[in-house]
């Protein structure tokens, strides 16, 4: 029948326009996903890279604790600092004077506390 | 034109069922995307935050620093160091000019675009004589 049809015709459109509409939802998802796992590991390989460099600009020893939560995947290599969130990471490199030393080192987290140590010209994560 | 039973009831309600699922999706992207967009305004901040970090790592630099009794004071940097020419930090991006009062100037790297400057006393013999340190990059 004419009215038949057209209902077929309607609920078949709807539901092409109805699929595209999720796929495209589902992508702006995935893609804030992924650009807010991007964003902070970025700014907390930031944060904590400015820390470093201000630790080392001191010749004082020190023994630093940040809370840092969940998020603990840091590890200091080759004169950078990766930092690992979810399914990114961030890598920025490390401004120290040549004399200070930054030893290859991960971070334990224990207790979501991320601990920064600096003896003499010696930085290294715990 | 006459209608027919089915266009009168079924039609109605099939839309009435679209705009539900049209609406539903709408509501769910819009409230993700609300929970979503603060993150764009931290983006171009990397560059000042490495200059700030740069200039904090200058002013603890033994290199040009003053020191006496084996304690260096911070910020305070040395003439004669300073005439050396050497800096003990190693990067390309940044190049800073420090300059006194009395009209000497000193400078590393080719300072061309000034960003920023901050005061800072310079040690001449026994006299201390106050400058800036300009940071250009």
């Amino acid at each position: 029948m004419k009215g038949t049809l057209l209902t077929y015709l309607l609920q078949f459109f709807s539901g092409i326009i109805i699929l595209a509409i999720i796929l495209m939802s589902s992508t702006i998802i995935s893609y804030h996903i992924f650009q807010k796992n991007w964003i902070n590991s970025k700014l907390q390989s930031e944060v904590l890279t400015s820390i470093l460099s201000s630790l080392s600009s001191s010749s004082l020893d020190y023994n630093v604790a940040i809370r840092v939560g969940g998020e603990c995947n840091v590890s200091i290599l080759g004169g950078g600092l990766i930092s690992k969130i979810g399914n990114d990471e961030y890598t920025t490199k490390i401004l120290v004077p040549e004399y200070i030393q930054l030893k290859d080192s991960k971070s334990f987290c224990r207790n979501g506390l991320l601990y920064i140590h600096k003896k003499g010209d010696e930085i290294w994560l715990e | 034109m006459a209608r027919m039973k089915g266009q009168a009831y079924v039609i109605p309600e099939t839309l009435i069922d679209i705009l539900q699922l049209l609406t539903f999706v709408a509501l769910f992207v819009g409230t993700f995307l609300i929970f979503t967009n603060y993150n764009v305004t931290i983006k171009s901040s990397l560059e000042d935050r490495e200059a700030f970090d740069f200039v904090n790592v200058i002013f603890g630099d033994r290199c040009i620093l003053f020191e006496k009794d084996g304690n260096f004071f911070r910020s305070i940097f040395e003439v004669e160091k300073l005439r050396k020419g050497r800096l003990c930090v190693n990067q390309n991006k940044f190049s800073i000019k420090i300059e006194d009062l009395s009209g000497n100037v000193f400078s590393f790297g080719d300072c061309k675009n000034e960003k920023y400057s901050i005061p800072v006393v310079l040690k001449d013999n026994e006299n201390y004589i106050l400058g800036k340190m300009v940071i250009c990059y």
